[in-house]
């Protein structure tokens, strides 16, 4: 009986916190009691002590008001003990002032304001009535709720102090009509948030419950929740990784449907410029850092030990560290989020607009949750490193590892040598902002331009770091599904580290316009043009891996050949960027958004699907229902195009990002025009159709990854018919993840011809030997 | 299999491993210690805000118990770390398998990994050092130059020039020169900084002793515990020396004899000094009022990362020394003084490379 | 509508053709290959034969993967050379290439948070004036057409970005920096100058207006 108390106890917890959630912003806060008059006075409301609330002229408050004028009202109370004191002037009462709409403000050094809401100061207990001035809103019926206390001049808080409270409304003279509620942005995504962790916490409740139906007990729920949080599995912290990203992919998708909604007409004020600001700045945050990121590193957790024939990582415990300082992170991150005062400056966090006094307070936060990222991505390079370099089963030199396994080590490579730069570029953001250095403030004598160059050397490598490994995933997903070994397997190592390098030198491209110097910029366009050729070589290679094969279809095969499409698109429309001449129009444009949504959605999110389509049977020991898989596929890949081809044109009629609205040439909407033409309103609003039916597209992969998780089909070892380490083990693998170290064999052992220099340096001299 | 089971074949994960087989090992360490790190830099945020103006500090005292309670979950968090640790005897030391590290322990690769990122790290800072100090014009040149930029606009009082630390610290501002031997000087407030560099050379020196001293097999187990204890014992005091140096040539200043010093804070050499008159040599009364708030922060943050590294070193030597003197160390995982040794001499090498460029040039 | 200076649109054609040819080639090979090699319904063979723990025969063909790395290359080198021209157009000084007979003006910009201040140095107010707009009140910027202007770009809090949207034009107007743009008029009639790079709340209502007479 105890088990279900507990249980209605947790429930109702989650329901009552719920149900308060969408009420908090609205809740007055500041002044406590206000229902039962000041706080420093008790006793009950009395009918002796009358409210008044007057034009400043003594004349009776309009029923209606006009929009947007400042009003002078005369609020006070009369009778009570506060008539007796009035002999000695001396603290005769006081009152709270509360204003549904509009602004009120104070008239002289007897009121003040205090969280919105106007109050009398110390010098104004002396008064039974207050001047005071209101300023309308544009529309609406505003209601005043005035709070009075009578006070006997004593100066102590006692029950012969009386209260009273009353209701004054006006209307606008549009007519009483009161209009529909703003949804307000922050509240929505509050009410989200708690929503989705309720649903998490439900659902790890549930999960745990369909382990072992019959012999669920509470009891038994706490050694296994500290099991979790403990682990050193790799496959453990592998599926927490997953999780956390999942979660925060729907918390970046739920930000970024705000925005869309924002930008569906143009002049909207569904959200505040400020809401809009913090909005886009954790998207870009929250996507790259903490969705895709930690995606990736749950892949990499799960299958490189798997792939390369390893029982663990090489430092188990570091790895847990490098986990956990991620959720830690996210929270510092998101903080400010509920107060509107999280970080307003963009994912690229440029200087000195973050180092600046009048960005929100939380922006010292997101620096600081970064800092742990930063420490985090750190602690998983020097894992993944050694592991590969040190733990690959016999036979299995460099030149025989799975491409998922190298594209993990040549992206965490790009990483752990970018990452300590932008480490230290926030180390220094950090200390602007909390204890004054000066690195990056102008008067100083500090320099912006320096940021932006710690940034984006880390930045750039970065955008690689999160695309190689999708390119690892589709040259296994093809591979496999066309039945065929990869075409030029050793090229696409090559194109591979290529990318990795290439990285290093490009990165000056996100700064064509920043007043870097002139010769690096024409560096920089140049090098730039270069990343195409590894690019294309992969893709090239991926097309030839299909010729004579004999592809079969399955949902991960479609995500792969939908990854070739939409990566290939957006790598064109990449190739429009190095130009200066161009860059100087297409920069900081729709048309960027455009480019790099192609590339981290149509590469990143779509190889991370065909991962999750095609590793799901090894991690749980289920299959994924191949039906529902289609379906998600084809809604997410035509209302994914829908929604990020048309920015392209937007980008080239001069749509600015970052912008929280736009304006069209013609003036029906506003007394404010733009620059765009008026068919640019459509697209917008077509953009934002898409964008919603892509958000809930992804619904169809969770459904089905709950529902198979319980009733999918057993998964045999190797459902798809590859070649490395993964499948050999069963579906889910044991702990540690092999009984027995495999060897590998290769089958080109006996034509090896005779290695060049590269290839003596890089494969093993017992290439094949089976001892050890 | 039941949880319980599987619990208890996993060992405890707050205390001391059971090395003999090679599965993964539970531990409450990672999450305590991420979320330590958490609260603590919360808590640093709470306390400390850059002013409306931005240069100078609002304090607030309320955030500091925060920021230490996260510093104190921190350290419980490694507390756990390191009891899991103390029984490790060199039982499992895995080997690596693949080329070009054949054979080499994992543990060895691991670290120097992380050298790479060290290396990163402060390239990263002396990219910062190198920025602003080739690009922000010197106040002596100023000075010299009849208080005018090099492109003939006046300098006008609060510009931001730059004046080395090493004129407050071995330059011509310090007048007293009163550690002399015969034509070779050293001024005052070098001597701490002359000082932490042997410190930290001796150190690497004693280090290198635990390590070969660990693995003697010709001693006696406890009399060969009791000299590593006491080399690393050496090694903990003198990279504590190194800091307490540091903070008197930082904040506390030194007159004592003959030998007169005052701290940087003293001399105004501090992160938020806006209007320090400088004088400069071979210009008499002649002065300028020049805005030094760059030039320290490069200073104080490039050298504090390194006493940072310094404090980790220390944190990790006290580790060591308890676990030396409770008999930890034998020939079998002496190596792992050997992966202290690697970071150790790494710190060493940054030192040699901050000393001249921030002390001396 | 006329977006993006002479160089930009002439590139862009360029571009975009180039684009085209490479999207049919990749797109059709990619459409052809997934529909021939595509396995019957039921079959599931293994032409590689592919086993697990076996690392599979190279298929690779030295011939084809070099011509996928050249044919590219020589692409980007022919791109490469094509964009090099018209930089010049973007930052490089008349003076300083010796360019003969091309007379610019020099007028400033700084940015504010949230406006712009035009400095028309000592142009006369043909060539340079600064105005308020009638009919949205905002602040203008008048000048003269078939003119090569230089526009000096500081800021005097954080980072602005002027973007003359007609003519393709932005660059970071940085505080404590000095950046410039080269902006050759050769339309009429009223622009709007748009802040493109973040900052702050106002960032979007950061408007100007550009207004060319002849």
């Amino acid at each position: 009986m105890q088990v279900n108390k507990k249980f209605i106890a947790i429930f109702s917890i989650v329901l009552v916190a719920m149900l308060l959630a969408p009420s908090m912003q609205a809740r007055p806060t500041g002044i406590s009691n206000v229902e039962t008059g000041c706080s420093c006075h008790t006793g009950s409301p009395s009918s002796d002590v009358s409210v008044f609330m007057t034009l400043a002229n003594g004349s009776a408050l309009p029923e209606t008001y006009n929009a947007a004028e400042t009003y002078s009202f005369l609020v006070g109370f009369t009778g009570g003990p506060g008539d007796v004191a009035a002999e000695t002037q001396d603290n005769m009462g006081g009152f709270n002032l509360v204003a549904s709409k509009g602004t009120l403000a104070s008239t002289d050094d007897s009121t003040h304001l205090m969280a919105g809401q106007l109050t009398h100061t110390d010098s104004g207990n002396d008064q039974t009535s207050w001047a005071i001035e209101w300023t309308s809103p544009a529309s609406g019926t505003s209601s005043f709720t005035l709070t009075v206390n009578s006070v006997n001049g004593d100066g102590s808080a006692t029950a012969d102090d009386h209260w009273a409270q009353s209701t004054f409304t006006m209307s606008s003279m549009g007519g009483g009509v009161e209009p529909m509620e703003d949804a307000d942005g922050l509240v929505v995504l509050f009410s989200a948030i708690i929503l989705v962790v309720m649903l998490l916490f439900v659902a790890i409740v549930y999960v745990f419950y369909r382990m072992n139906p019959e012999g669920f007990s509470w009891a038994a729920f706490a050694p296994w929740i500290a099991e979790w949080l403990t682990s050193t599995d790799h496959k453990k912290i592998g599926t927490l990784y997953f999780v956390a990203g999942l979660f925060y992919f729907v918390v970046g998708g739920v930000l970024a449907l705000l925005m869309r909604t924002q930008l569906a007409v143009p002049g909207n004020d569904f959200l505040t410029k400020d809401e809009y600001n913090q909005f886009f700045t954790l998207h870009g945050t929250i996507m790259i850092f903490l969705a895709a990121m930690p995606m990736i590193n749950g892949f990499a957790n799960w299958i490189v030990p798997l792939q390369i024939g390893a029982k663990d990582l090489a430092f188990p415990r570091i790895n847990a560290m490098a986990f956990w300082l991620n959720p830690v992170a996210s929270v510092l991150i998101m903080s400010g989020i509920f107060s509107s005062n999280a970080a307003d400056v963009g994912w690229t966090g440029y200087q000195p607009i973050t180092g600046w006094v009048g960005t929100h307070t939380g922006a010292t936060f997101w620096v600081a949750g970064q800092i742990m990222l930063v420490a985090s991505s750190t602690l998983a390079g020097i894992n993944f490193i050694t592991t590969i370099a040190c733990m690959r089963a016999p036979g299995m030199g460099w030149m025989q590892m799975p491409l998922f396994t190298w594209s993990i080590l040549v992206s965490i490579m790009c990483l752990f040598i970018s990452i300590p730069a932008f480490g230290i570029g926030l180390i220094e953001a950090f200390l602007d902002r909390t204890v004054a250095t000066s690195f990056f403030n102008v008067s100083a004598g500090g320099d912006p331009v320096l940021w932006s160059h710690l940034f984006w050397y880390f930045g750039h490598p970065e955008v690689y770091v999160v695309i190689l490994p999708a390119f690892g995933i589709v040259s296994e997903v093809l591979a496999t599904s066309a039945r065929r070994a990869i075409f030029g397997y050793r090229s696409m190592v090559y194109a591979l580290a290529g990318i990795g390098f290439v990285s290093f030198i490009v990165y000056g491209h996100h700064m064509l316009t920043s007043g870097m110097s002139p010769a690096l910029r024409f560096i920089m366009m140049l090098t730039t043009m270069a990343v195409a050729v590894p690019t294309g070589i992969k893709i090239f290679n991926w097309l030839k891996t299909m010729h004579g094969g004999s592809l079969v279809y399955r949902t991960h095969t479609l995500w792969a050949l939908g990854f070739l499409i939409t990566f290939t698109l957006g790598g064109i429309s990449g190739m429009f960027f190095p130009a200066i001449s161009m860059n100087t129009h297409l920069h900081e444009t729709y048309f960027v958004v455009a480019h790099f949504h192609y590339v981290l959605v149509g590469g990143v999110v779509f190889g991370l699907f065909a991962a999750i389509y095609y590793w799901y049977p090894k991690m749980t020991g289920r299959m994924l229902d191949e039906r529902l898989g289609v379906i998600h596929f084809l809604i997410a890949f035509i209302s994914y195009n829908g929604l990020f081809w048309p920015m392209h044109k937007l980008g080239l009629w001069g749509m600015t990002r970052r912008h929280h609205t736009y304006f069209l040439q013609a003036n029906e909407y506003s007394d404010v025009i733009g620059t765009l033409p008026p068919e640019a309103a459509g697209w917008n609003m077509f953009i934002t159709i898409n964008a919603f039916i892509f958000g809930m597209s992804t619904l169809f992969m969770v459904l089905n990854m709950v529902v198979s998780l319980i009733k999918g089909q057993k998964a045999p070892a190797d459902p798809w018919g590859g070649w490395s380490f993964e499948w050999l083990t069963t579906s889910p693998p044991p702990t540690p993840s092999f009984d027995e170290i495999p060897t590998l064999i290769d089958v080109n052992v006996n034509e090896e011809k005779e290695p060049n220099w590269l290839m003596r340096m890089m494969v093993p001299d017992d290439h094949g030997e089976v001892s050890e | 299999m039941s949880y319980d089971e599987e619990h208890e074949h996993h060992g405890s994960a707050w205390g001391p491993h059971d090395w003999s087989h090679g599965a993964p090992h539970n531990s409450w360490s990672p999450i305590i210690v991420s979320l330590g790190v958490g609260v603590f830099l919360f808590g640093f945020a709470g306390t400390f805000a850059m002013n409306e103006t931005m240069d100078g500090t609002i304090y607030n005292p309320g955030g500091l118990p925060i920021t230490l309670v996260g510093f104190a979950i921190i350290i419980s968090g490694f507390l756990i770390w390191w009891r899991q640790d103390l029984s490790f005897e060199g039982h499992y030391e895995p080997k690596s398998a693949g080329v070009p590290f054949k054979n080499i322990d994992i543990r060895k690769v691991g670290i120097w990994v992380f050298l790479m990122s060290e290396m990163m790290v402060f390239s990263s800072l002396f990219s910062t050092y190198i920025r602003y100090r080739l690009n922000t014009e010197s106040c002596q040149t100023i000075l010299d130059n009849h208080s005018t930029y090099s492109n003939g606009v006046p300098f006008s009082p609060g510009d931001a020039c730059w004046i080395p630390a090493s004129y407050f610290i071995a330059g011509s501002h310090s007048e007293s020169w009163t550690l002399s031997f015969g034509g070779f000087g050293l001024p005052d407030t070098l001597v701490p900084g002359a000082i932490n560099t042997f410190a930290l050379i001796i150190s690497s020196f004693t280090v290198v002793m635990a390590l070969q001293t660990a693995k003697r097999t010709d001693l006696d187990a406890d009399v060969r515990s009791k000299k590593v204890r006491n080399y690393l014992g050496a090694t903990l005091a003198l990279a504590t020396l190194f800091l307490i140096l540091k903070m008197v040539e930082w904040f506390i200043g030194f007159n004592i004899g003959p030998f007169h010093a005052p701290s940087l804070l003293e001399d105004g050499y501090t992160i938020h000094n806006t209007a320090y008159p400088f004088a400069g040599s071979g210009h008499g009364e002649e002065h300028l009022t020049a805005n030094l708030r760059l030039s320290a922060s490069t200073f104080y943050v490039a050298t504090g990362t390194h006493g940072a590294h310094v404090f980790g070193g220390i944190v990790g030597l006290s580790y060591m020394t308890f676990k030396a003197h409770k008999g930890g160390y034998s020939p079998s995982n002496a190596v792992s003084i050997e992966y202290f040794g690697l970071y150790w001499h790494f710190v060493d090498l940054v030192w040699v490379l901050v000393f001249p460029a921030f002390y001396l040039y | 509508m006329a977006v993006g200076g002479a160089s930009y649109n002439e590139l862009f054609e360029i571009f975009w053709n180039w684009s085209i040819f490479v999207g049919v080639i990749v797109f059709g090979w990619q459409l052809h290959h997934s529909f021939f090699y595509r396995a019957k319904d039921g079959e599931v063979p293994n032409i590689d034969n592919l086993k697990v723990g076996e690392f599979p025969l190279h298929y690779h063909n030295g011939k084809l993967e070099a011509a996928w790395i050249i044919a590219p290359s020589i692409l980007i080198i022919y791109l490469c050379i094509l964009i090099i021209g018209p930089t010049s157009d973007v930052w490089e000084d008349p003076d300083a290439v010796g360019v003969e007979g091309v007379d610019y003006f020099e007028i400033g910009i700084t940015g504010y948070q949230w406006y712009w201040e035009f400095d028309c140095r000592e142009l006369s107010t043909d060539l340079c004036d600064v105005g308020v707009d009638s009919d949205t009140g905002l602040t203008t910027l008048i000048l003269k057409n078939n003119t090569l202007y230089r526009i000096d770009l500081t800021s005097g809090d954080v980072t602005h970005s002027p973007y003359f949207v007609q003519w393709g034009a932005k660059e970071d107007a940085v505080p404590g920096l000095q950046t410039s743009i080269w902006l050759s008029i050769d339309l009429t009639g009223k622009f709007f100058i748009d802040c493109a790079e973040f900052c702050g709340d106002d960032h979007a209502y950061m408007t100007a207006i550009l207004e060319v007479h002849e």
